[in-house]
């Protein structure tokens, strides 16, 4: 298959070359907008240590760089982004990489366990809608997955919080594990599972009703195409026409979707950290704005950026593995 | 909070009025409390900076504390109302120029080097003088420390510093930091302040950020069968409602500050195991205040000051956003600080049509739209009650024509407006009562305080005759003077009006039953916690 | 308003627009039913719901009345939601039309800015952006605007590039109009339809933002919205779980009549009238012996229809109307008609294929008994290649799956199979196709492929509709002869659906004209078209006419 590798390498390329001038974008923006803000990091620093004096604030504001003009800052955080160095946070007073580094797997586990439990249940459900549009098994399906997709992610977060973790009591309320309990391998990757049940639930029962609409509009256009019509007068089985015939072409823009929802839920998972204390990157992103740390916020954002890139690109190369029409050369011979 | 002796029952019976009543904890002796266990408390903010030497907060101190040690702490019992740590007695002399300090013996550093005086000089002239918020006021007139033994330090003043402020302020500003770990080093930035290495009960393990803290126990202490914990976990908890989750569902014992929201507290109280503990919080009294921007016209008047603090319904404000946890404040100072306390002051009841007729005279009148004018009002959002007091301080000035806009700002924001930028014309704010009027509560009203300095008088108010008694008194050595003093100053605050103080309140804790010897002093949650146990 | 009418038409988008309407009522009429301010302190605090009159809904840890609340807070949700929708609208219109038409390097430019707001994660924009500036209602629309802007932006362009090159703007501009003119008279509403679609989710998630953006401390103090009512009724969650179930239950319905009417919106646009289609299954029979199609020699009777009408839904009058006819077998039938005529639906009635709701009456009976069964009895071929074909699975596949489903065969054997089918419909390097796909194809291939794969299971009767009217003259002519020889060498029936009365001619053994739902005139091929009976087929005859162009002039006139 050297071709569908070349293939995915020269769409990679054409990618990175083309996010340079979006992050450089994105990075003047990002600048532009803590700009306009009252307050730099080093007010909030001395704010959260009970305040301090005009020379303790100097002296720290020259430390950062933070005493120069903008454009100045601007060039410096760019030469240091050349050498991938992504500066100094002045809230935690570390390296802003190791802190995103530190947080950003919790997230990734989080994004991906949802993605994938909504993909797998959304399509599945979605199939089944999709059959026979206009039936009542659709029509149920459809009106759940409407109402679901309408529900506020923080409020259903709440909700089961309190029924599963307080009132029953069957899983933890919040955190990532269970504090220095120590353990290793297997056994802490069922404490981590267990308190990321709710969490991944949350998000992913929403996702499950979104990928469950796609599917099912997916499919009902689908069954208005000639060729199902031709499926079905070559006799082939019910189960043979709806899954490999009209799911397999309604797989298409579902998988489209979900790069689309990336960022989505990136941005989703701010709320849902928060409600149940996920160490992870919504939380930075929230702590980096209140504490008008310019260098923290940008490499968040950068590394968000280039997280949903990487998304988008594993997308259509699964897309383009899925559709054969995708890069190729005219019809005909 | 000091405490003398004389007055403890006053106190008692302040603190008991104060109080909400609920089920307390059976407080067993601390000696015979059980040895071991782990405990994990639910703490809602990381702070930068965990040296308490730098940063005397409450949030630093709520874990900074059990590692690192005052020369004293707070007590309910003991004389002076202080409970000896590094320093086993404080004498001061009659000129009140110095203060002689004889330190513990025997104790060592957690990394094994030994606690002499120096460390203590150290600590004075180069932390808490220079760089502590609360220490400059303190200690403003320090000029040196002697250390003529390993045992011995003595503070001597270019300027007659009272004793009483001095011993009042101890548990606040005087913790001691480790002389080797600091001395040459740029202090503000050294690894230690969170890495915190100290002589208490505890030592500090590991700070996995935006997840826990967690101290160990300091088999080395210098109490003998003291610390009985083995370990203290801070979880972190920004969210309220999940505290209140954590404690029932048994992930945490222990809620402090309020953390489970005062909402909650009836229905928890009521299941078995947990208990609600009010006590504790006496020497950490937060005050509800409204501070005023003098540099706006109508707010320069006093009959508008007069007229707003008669539109405020205090009952309301106790019983409703407080639940029943706070009592309504007659003035900057707290009646639980006996010592200080003047009740004979002037007031402020409840009176719409007062406050009404007083807009009136003062030349204000209603428009077509029935407003007088308008004004920008800042809450503080620390806290969930100064957001909400902020929602009904906007309906009680609607009330008598004033229309004040609510501003919505996060902490960096609303400190840079209030006390920088000035960009204010009310805001609402948790001043912190600190045992004696000069730590923290004169430099509410006092004038000349520079720019940007938190939780000062921003507002532009200056009366030479408040200053002038502020001035004095912090060089009052004696004792009965300087309280007098303290007492006019009182009267003047309420008769002039530079802020209004509106309620007094303490915190909440929330324990499980297990957990033994809670609130046994009056800054317990700030304390060192080595008489703490879990049982069974 | 035909487009209200046509919403309203189905129940999704009347129920949407219903809700929708309910709520900007009470939106509007907020300061009428519940005067004054919302947050004012109204009564006791935390009042139960549905205890007191005065309070139906309770009240809140202050004492606020939270029906007003939620009555008056609607104001602020739909005027938040529709403001920022419109303001991301219009900013991703303009910066789309911009983009699409200008071309070049500025196309290029403003797309990588689209890229840059794309990439972000709107949430994350919108709450650094309020964070840092300050929460105010107009800070809040702008800053949701700002993160939703990108996709309209670049749907507008897409739909721009589309219409650009087509003949009606072309003509635009020869006919030198302006090209701002242009935008705004032949563009724009030619790409508002999608647009507009997608406005519906853009309104949905607007909502659902500040809800999100209060519930985190970030909205407008001096207003009441449903976020930071739950946001409130968090700290008192346990205790009175109602201070957030109802702003919640609030927000869940808005965005479902949203929802709703978006979809009855999309709907309505696109012109979809009838139903999704609901596909019947096919017919099935258990036994897999000899078809009956093949018993009984040549000649004799395959399949007699009588008083058949058939009623598509949502017509009124018959696609058939009382049709009789007999069909042999054996031989090549051609089915002549102009559009309408009701061939294509007799096609699918013979193949039991028609569509949903379609009312069939009379009867059509078959020699030996039971209908043929599509893919084994009979197979039918579509006119159009390109869309006879799925795209996304292989030529062999395709050919196969007919063999397996109804010889029995294993993947392997039904995959030789389909080789041989390959063969025999003539298309050159067959083992290549296999693994083909049919984008790789010509039409005229495609064709080939298509009639492969309906006589994979080798059926007795192949009904074709219209297979050669999608391709041109030359491929036309070889799968007409392809179908004949296949035919001929399998002795099979032929039903041949055309608008092309010459090409019938060429191959037919019978012809039968049909008109308007009626059968005309039906016989032998030679003996019909030298000396028709019927005027009609007299002057389609004499016209020999290519049928497939409409009438000039309604009508002929016998």
């Amino acid at each position: 298959m050297a071709g569908s590798v070349n293939r995915a390498l020269r769409i990679a390329g054409r990618r990175v070359l083309a996010s340079i001038p979006v992050l450089l974008i994105v990075i003047v923006l990002t600048f532009l907008l803590l700009e306009t803000a009252s307050g730099d990091a080093v007010d909030a620093y001395l704010l959260s240590i009970g305040g301090g004096d005009a020379t303790v604030a100097e002296g720290l504001r020259q430390a950062y760089g933070l005493d120069q003009s903008m454009p100045a800052r601007l060039w410096l955080y760019l030469s240091a982004l050349a050498r991938l160095d992504l500066g100094r946070s002045v809230a935690f007073d570390r390296p802003v990489l190791g802190l995103v580094f530190e947080r950003l797997p919790n997230t990734l586990l989080l994004m991906a366990s949802a993605t994938a439990l909504a993909f797998g249940l959304g399509s599945a459900l979605g199939i089944l809608a999709g059959a026979r549009p206009g039936s009542l098994r659709d029509r149920l399906l459809s009106t759940a997955s409407l109402i679901v997709y309408a529900i506020p992610g923080f409020w259903l977060g709440l909700v089961l919080a309190i029924v599963f973790a307080v009132q029953l009591r069957w899983l933890p309320t919040s955190g990532i594990e269970t504090i220095a309990s120590g353990r290793t391998g297997l056994s802490r990757a069922a404490d981590i599972a267990a308190h990321l049940v709710l969490p991944v639930g949350t998000l992913a029962l929403i996702y499950t009703a979104l990928y469950l609409r796609v599917m099912r509009a997916g499919m009902a256009g689908i069954w208005r195409l000639d060729f199902a019509l031709f499926a079905r007068a070559k006799g082939l089985s019910r189960r043979r026409i709806v899954l490999r015939h009209v799911a397999r072409n309604a797989l298409l823009p579902l998988v489209t979707m979900l790069g689309l929802q990336s960022a989505a839920m990136l941005g989703g998972s701010v709320v849902i950290e928060s409600i149940f204390a996920i160490p992870g990157f919504g939380r930075l992103a929230q702590e980096a704005v209140s504490g008008r740390d310019t260098a923290l916020l940008t490499g968040i954002i950068i590394v968000s950026a280039v997280l949903v890139m990487l998304v988008n690109l594993a997308v259509d190369i699964v897309y383009a593995a899925l559709d054969p029409r995708v890069g190729a050369s005219e019809p005909g011979r | 909070m000091l405490i003398a002796t004389s007055t403890r029952r006053t106190f008692l019976q302040a603190g008991a009025a104060l109080l909400a009543s609920t089920a307390l904890p059976a407080i067993a002796r601390a000696e015979s409390a059980p040895s071991g266990g782990r405990l994990i408390v639910a703490a809602d903010s990381e702070p930068k900076n965990l040296n308490p030497a730098i940063v005397a907060s409450n949030g630093v101190f709520f874990v900074a504390s059990k590692v690192i040690e005052p020369l004293a702490e707070a007590s309910f019992t003991e004389k002076d109302g202080l409970s000896p740590r590094l320093a086993t007695s404080w004498e001061g002399s009659e000129d009140g120029l110095s203060v002689t300090f004889r330190l513990r013996e025997n104790v060592t550093w957690h990394d094994g080097k030994p606690f002499t005086s120096a460390d203590v000089a150290f600590s004075a002239l180069n932390v808490w003088k220079p760089l502590q918020n609360l220490g400059r006021v303190v200690f403003a007139h320090l000029e040196t420390v002697e250390t003529p033994d390993a045992t011995t330090a003595i503070f001597r003043f270019s300027k007659p510093t009272p004793l009483q402020l001095i011993r009042n302020a101890l548990p606040v500003v005087s913790s001691v930091m480790p002389r080797h770990l600091y001395e040459g080093t740029d202090i503000a930035t050294n690894p230690a302040n969170t890495k915190l290495v100290g002589t208490g009960p505890f030592r500090f393990a590991e700070y996995k950020p935006g997840e826990y803290y967690r101290l160990t126990r300091n088999e080395t202490y210098w109490e003998k069968d003291q610390p009985k914990l083995d370990e203290i976990v801070f979880r972190v908890l920004p969210d309220r409602a999940g505290a209140g989750a954590a404690l029932e569902a048994e992930e945490i014992q222990l809620a402090a500050f309020s953390a489970v929201p005062l909402a909650d507290l009836d229905r928890i109280s009521k299941v078995p195991g947990i208990s609600v503990i009010t006590k504790g919080y006496e020497a950490l009294t937060y005050q509800l205040v409204v501070e005023i921007n003098h540099r706006r016209k109508e707010l320069a008047d006093l009959k508008v000051r007069q007229a707003i603090a008669h539109a405020i319904d205090r009952k309301f404000v106790v019983d409703t956003i407080f639940l029943g946890y706070a009592a309504a404040a007659t003035g900057p100072v707290p009646r639980n600080a006996p010592e200080f306390y003047e009740a004979d002051v002037e007031t402020y009841p409840f009176d719409v049509d007062k406050a009404n007729a007083l807009l009136d005279e003062a030349g204000y009148v209603r428009g077509a739209d029935g407003t007088r004018f308008s004004l920008k009002l800042r809450p503080a959002p620390y806290f969930n009650e100064t957001r909400q007091f902020g929602d009904y301080l906007r309906q009680a000035l609607a009330a008598i024509g004033i229309n004040a806009e609510l501003v919505n700002a996060d902490s960096a924001a609303h400190q840079k407006a209030v006390y920088t930028d000035h960009d204010f014309d009310l805001a609402i704010a948790p001043p912190v009562f600190r045992g004696d009027p000069a730590i923290s509560t004169t430099i509410l009203v006092q004038s000349g305080i520079p720019d940007g300095t938190p939780f000062s008088n921003q507002g532009g108010y200056a009366n030479a005759e408040l200053d002038g008694i502020i001035a004095k008194a912090a060089e009052t050595v004696d004792t009965a003077a300087r309280t007098e003093l303290y007492r006019q100053f009182q009267k003047l605050v309420a008769a002039d009006l530079p802020l209004i103080n509106v309620a007094e309140w303490g915190f909440i804790t929330v324990a499980r039953d297990t957990v033994l010897n809670v609130a046994s002093n009056p800054r317990w949650a700030v304390s060192n916690w080595a008489d703490t146990a879990l049982r069974g | 308003m035909t487009l209200v009418r046509t919403i309203l038409g189905k129940p999704e988008g009347a129920i949407g627009l219903g809700i929708l309407a309910i709520l900007a009522t009470l939106a509007l009429l907020a300061p009428v039913l519940f005067p004054g301010d919302p947050l004012r302190i109204a009564g006791p605090a935390l009042k139960a719901p549905f205890s007191d009159a005065a309070f139906p809904l309770g009240t809140d840890r202050l004492g606020r009345d939270v029906l007003a609340g939620i009555v008056h807070g609607a104001r602020t949700s739909l005027f938040v939601g529709l403001a920022a929708a419109l303001a991301a609208l219009a900013i991703g219109l303009s910066v789309g039309l911009t983009a699409g038409f200008a071309g070049g390097l500025a196309d290029e430019a403003l797309m990588r800015v689209v890229d840059a707001f794309q990439i972000v994660p709107g949430f994350l924009l919108a709450l650094a952006f309020v964070s840092v500036i300050g929460a105010s209602v107009p800070v809040v629309v702008l800053a949701i605007a700002l993160g939703a802007w990108a996709d309209p932006a670049r749907l507008t362009r897409a739909e721009v590039l589309s219409v650009r090159e087509r003949d009606y703007v072309s003509a635009a501009r020869v006919l030198g109009m302006h090209p701002v003119e242009i935008a705004f008279r032949e563009i724009l509403p030619n790409v508002l339809p999608p647009v507009l679609a997608l406005s519906a989710i853009i309104v949905a998630a607007a909502i659902l933002t500040e809800a999100a953006l209060s519930f985190l401390g970030l909205g407008d103090p001096n207003v009441v919205t449903w976020g930071s009512m739950i946001a409130e009724g968090r700290n008192v969650l346990r205790s009175s779980p109602f201070l957030s179930i109802f702003p919640g239950l609030a927000l869940v319905v808005t965005v479902v009549g949203v929802y709703l009417l978006g979809e009855g919106l999309t709907n309505a646009l696109a012109g979809n009238d009838d139903p999704p289609c609901r596909p019947a299954s096919p017919r099935r029979r258990r036994d897999m012996g000899d078809p009956s199609i093949r018993r009984g020699g040549e000649g004799s009777p395959l399949c007699t229809i009588e008083n058949f009408s058939v009623t598509h839904r949502g017509q009124d009058g018959p696609a058939l109307n009382k049709l009789d006819l007999t069909i042999r077998k054996g031989g090549r039938l051609a089915i002549i008609g102009e559009s309408g005529s009701g061939k294509s639906t007799l096609a699918r009635a013979l193949a039991g294929l028609l569509p949903d709701g379609a009312r069939a009456e009379g009867r059509i009976s078959w020699a030996g008994g039971a209908a043929p069964l599509a893919g084994r009895d009979l197979g039918f071929v579509l006119q159009d290649p390109s869309a006879s074909l799925n795209p996304v699975l292989t030529i062999g596949e395709q050919v196969a799956e007919g063999a397996r489903q109804h010889l029995g065969l294993s993947w392997p054997d039904a995959r030789s199979r389909a080789l041989d089918m390959l063969v025999r419909v003539q298309l050159p390097e067959p083992e290549k196709l296999l693994k083909a796909y049919p984008h790789q194809l010509s039409g005229g291939q495609r064709q080939r492929v298509a009639i492969a794969a309906a006589l994979a299971a080798r059926p007795g009767l192949l009904i074709a509709d219209e297979p050669t009217s999608a391709l041109d003259m030359v491929v036309q002519a070889e799968i007409v002869t392809l179908l004949d020889e296949l035919v001929r060498e399998a002795g099979m029936t032929l039903i041949f659906v055309t608008h092309d009365i010459a090409l019938a001619a060429g191959f037919a053994d019978h012809v039968a004209i049909f008109r308007e739902g009626r059968l005309v005139e039906t016989g032998p091929a030679a003996a019909v078209l030298t000396a028709p009976r019927e005027a009609y087929t007299r002057m389609l005859v004499a016209s020999h006419r290519d049928l497939a162009t409409p009438p000039l002039i309604g009508g002929i006139v016998p």
